[in-house]
């Protein structure tokens, strides 16, 4: 069933159910659908309706104090279905690097491998709409002989990105929730905290209020906070002790602020005559029909596991932007990012021919092969993604001012360090010794020697991570491996927030196979 | 790599780019090497590498302008450059052979990290000595081309901004 909070009577209204679940986007949905034939009484409660509504929107809004990063009232979307709404659509899992606790990596190390995760990978790739759990791209009708060195290793490969439709998870479980009857799905049901017994190891009951001030309470016996990276923070800091917050014995909720980095990292100068890059799908993918119909993917380069151990590197993704001439759209930002910085000019044209010159090879202009979609490519350029490391001191807290429902309102202290730059620009340095080595061409790094500053067009990308870590110490961890918090009986998180890491993989695909897990753990609980 | 910031060096890299610097050889056509000693030999089968020797002078300046003093002539360069391979051995060797044995430096260059990173370009330093090699050749060749004043010793032996005395100086090394 889905229903308006409003028509929850009379006011002051304690519903009582075996789950509660706050919020309604991909992890919270995905836990509840999983007992839409189960025996157990589930409310979700999502703090909007099936459309955007800008009031309701509003209840994300806060500020930045840290590194420049984006508003907290548009990077994500508060409305059924959460996030998806806007989401693009690639997954992938994490690699079974990311998990591991790292040498040179602080704070690494999930409490298990990917190994043990895979069973629920690979029910979460039909949550998210996907093809099988196979990511080898030899399967993906990809030639590997057609891959070109160096991505084919050993220090970076190409892997595949499967793309979601992309799955709207409000829209696309919208008629299964609502004819689920053991789940009563509540909108415009905003979650303004959680109250507890008086040791705050128990929760009680959820307090609820519409944005018109009708006021209930839910009452479980299992509560799963699935409100978002930041605000499955923002929950528990509301909750609990006024100084504290709930599960916050350790003050560590809010803190290891985590999202992946990304910049243009540099470019490749092709004097290959060899290469070619039909390999690569660009960013609208291809459809692939092995697999008995049609699924989309799309071609992603990274850093082997190899090579982040053996040179203590993080996790780095990148794909090729090629810059056509005349410019498309995407890639003129890029190009007058390009002039803008480049006093220098010169050196590209002359390492064309200098390089030219010393591999014997032809000129780079003369090639026809090289092009993409019948334009000559003038350059490309990395697009890349870097794994942040987690940082105690990258957090998200409560600010002083209240939202409309009297909550306050986040702050985001976004804070990425010297050796989350020194880390990318090794890589780049790596990739650009690679790019040498084989002889494709060279490799341009927009991170400056001299200079301590990233590329002028980093940002930290919408994939909130780590403010509720997930570790079995509770002295480093705001939940267990369980994803319960810490000292709290019947207190669950679900979401990306229980990343202690968040890898290089675009997360929505690991965070539906923690939900999906979680919901087994509660399931067995409860029985 | 940090760029070096000695204003002597940095007057070499204005003088680069500025009218006075503006002598252009090309290397396609025949080498003659009557006369030549082993060096010279060498340095000019390493020099003919290039099709267009104004393309090495901004890679030169910034890698003479980066590097420590010691590679800083012609004689550690082609050491550094040859390493293992006698100048007399390189001397006897065809183009086409150098560029097989400078293409195997570099590939090892990009191997071991021996690389130069010259305003983010991420160079093997086999090339980028080899394009400081050649800049400071263009200082010595071309006899008959008066506009060109000798950008090497310029730089390496002669910190002067006179280009008139410069000149001078450079006419004096020649053999």
């Amino acid at each position: 069933m889905i229903a308006d909070a409003h028509g929850v009577q009379p006011a002051g209204a304690v519903l009582e159910t075996d789950v509660c679940i706050v919020g309604g986007g991909a992890a919270g949905i995905t836990v509840a659908r999983e007992f839409a034939n189960s025996r157990q009484r589930v409310v979700l409660l999502e703090s909007g309706a099936t459309q955007l509504d800008s009031a309701t929107q509003n209840l994300y809004a806060g500020t930045n104090v840290g590194y420049s990063y984006f508003d907290p009232a548009s990077c994500r979307l508060r409305y059924f279905g959460g996030t998806t709404n806007h989401w693009g659509g690639w997954c992938m899992p994490l690699d079974a690097i990311d998990f591991q606790r790292r040498e040179g990596f602080p704070y690494s190390g999930w409490p298990f491998d990917r190994a043990y995760l895979e069973p629920w990978y690979q029910r979460a790739q039909e949550v998210c709409q996907l093809g099988p759990f196979d990511y080898a791209p030899s399967h993906w009708g990809m030639d590997p002989a057609k891959i070109p060195r160096p991505f084919t290793g050993p220090h970076f490969h190409c892997g595949v990105l499967q793309a979601s439709p992309p799955t709207r998870f409000g829209e696309a479980y919208r008629t299964m929730l609502q004819a689920a009857t053991q789940v009563n799905v509540y909108l415009n049901a905003n979650v303004v905290r959680l109250v507890t017994n008086e040791s705050y190891r128990e929760v009680r009951e959820a307090l609820v209020s519409t944005l018109g001030g009708h006021l209930f309470s839910v009452r479980a016996k299992l509560f799963v906070i699935a409100a978002g990276g930041i605000e499955n923070a923002r929950l528990l800091l509301s909750s609990g002790p006024e100084s504290a917050g709930l599960g916050n014995d350790r003050d560590l909720v809010g803190r290891f602020f985590t999202t992946h980095i990304q910049y243009h990292g540099g470019e490749i100068l092709v004097s290959d005559d060899r290469a070619r890059f039909d390999f690569d799908t660009g960013p609208d993918g291809v459809d692939y029909t092995g697999f008995g119909r049609a699924y989309k993917f799309v071609t992603n380069f990274g850093l082997a596991e190899s090579a982040m151990q053996r040179f203590s590197l993080p996790s780095f993704k990148f794909r090729l932007m090629y810059a056509l001439t005349p410019l498309d759209e995407g890639v003129n930002a890029a190009k007058r990012m390009l002039e803008a910085k480049d006093d220098w000019s010169g050196i590209k044209r002359d390492l064309d021919t200098i390089v030219r010159d010393l591999h014997r090879r032809p000129a780079f202009e003369e090639r026809p092969a090289f092009s993409r979609e019948g334009q000559p490519v003038g350059a490309v350029l990395l697009r890349c993604q870097s794994e942040q490391f987690p940082n105690p001191n990258s957090r998200v807290r409560l600010g002083t001012e209240r939202d409309a429902l009297g909550m306050r309102k986040i702050v985001i202290d976004w804070r990425p360090t010297a050796a989350d730059r020194e880390k990318a620009a090794a890589t780049l340095r790596l990739f650009g010794a690679e790019v040498g080595r084989v002889g494709l061409g060279r490799v341009r790094s927009f991170f400056r020697e001299d200079d301590v500053a990233w590329p002028s067009d980093m940002f930290g990308d919408q994939h909130h991570a780590g403010t509720t870590r997930m570790h079995s110490n509770p002295a480093q961890g705001v939940v267990d491996p369980n994803c319960a918090v810490h000292g709290v009986a019947n207190l669950y998180v679900a979401g990306s927030s229980v990343f202690p890491t968040i890898g290089g993989g675009n997360p929505t695909l690991t965070i539906a196979a923690l939900a999906l897990r979680l919901a087994d753990r509660i399931k067995d609980g409860l029985a | 790599m940090m760029l070096c910031r000695s204003p002597g060096r940095r007057r070499f890299l204005e003088l680069l780019s500025s009218g006075i610097a503006v002598g252009y050889w090309s290397s396609t056509g025949p080498i003659d090497l009557a006369g030549a000693d082993d060096f010279e030999r060498a340095r000019q089968i390493l020099v003919a590498l290039f099709s267009d020797l104004r393309r090495v002078r901004a890679v030169a300046a910034a890698y003479v302008g980066s590097v420590a003093s010691e590679e800083t002539s012609p004689a550690a360069l082609m050491r550094a450059i040859l390493d293992d391979l006698s100048i007399s051995t390189a001397a006897g060797m065809t183009v086409a052979a150098i560029r097989g044995i400078i293409a195997e430096r570099m590939r090892l260059d990009f191997l071991y990290n021996d690389i130069v990173c010259i305003n983010g370009w991420i160079l093997s330093k086999t090339e980028a000595r080899l394009c400081a090699l050649a800049a400071w050749d263009m200082g010595n060749e071309n006899k008959d081309k008066t506009v060109n004043v000798g950008l090497g010793p310029r730089l390496w032996r002669h910190p002067v901004d006179d280009p008139a005395r410069l000149t001078r100086a450079i006419i004096r090394r020649r053999p």
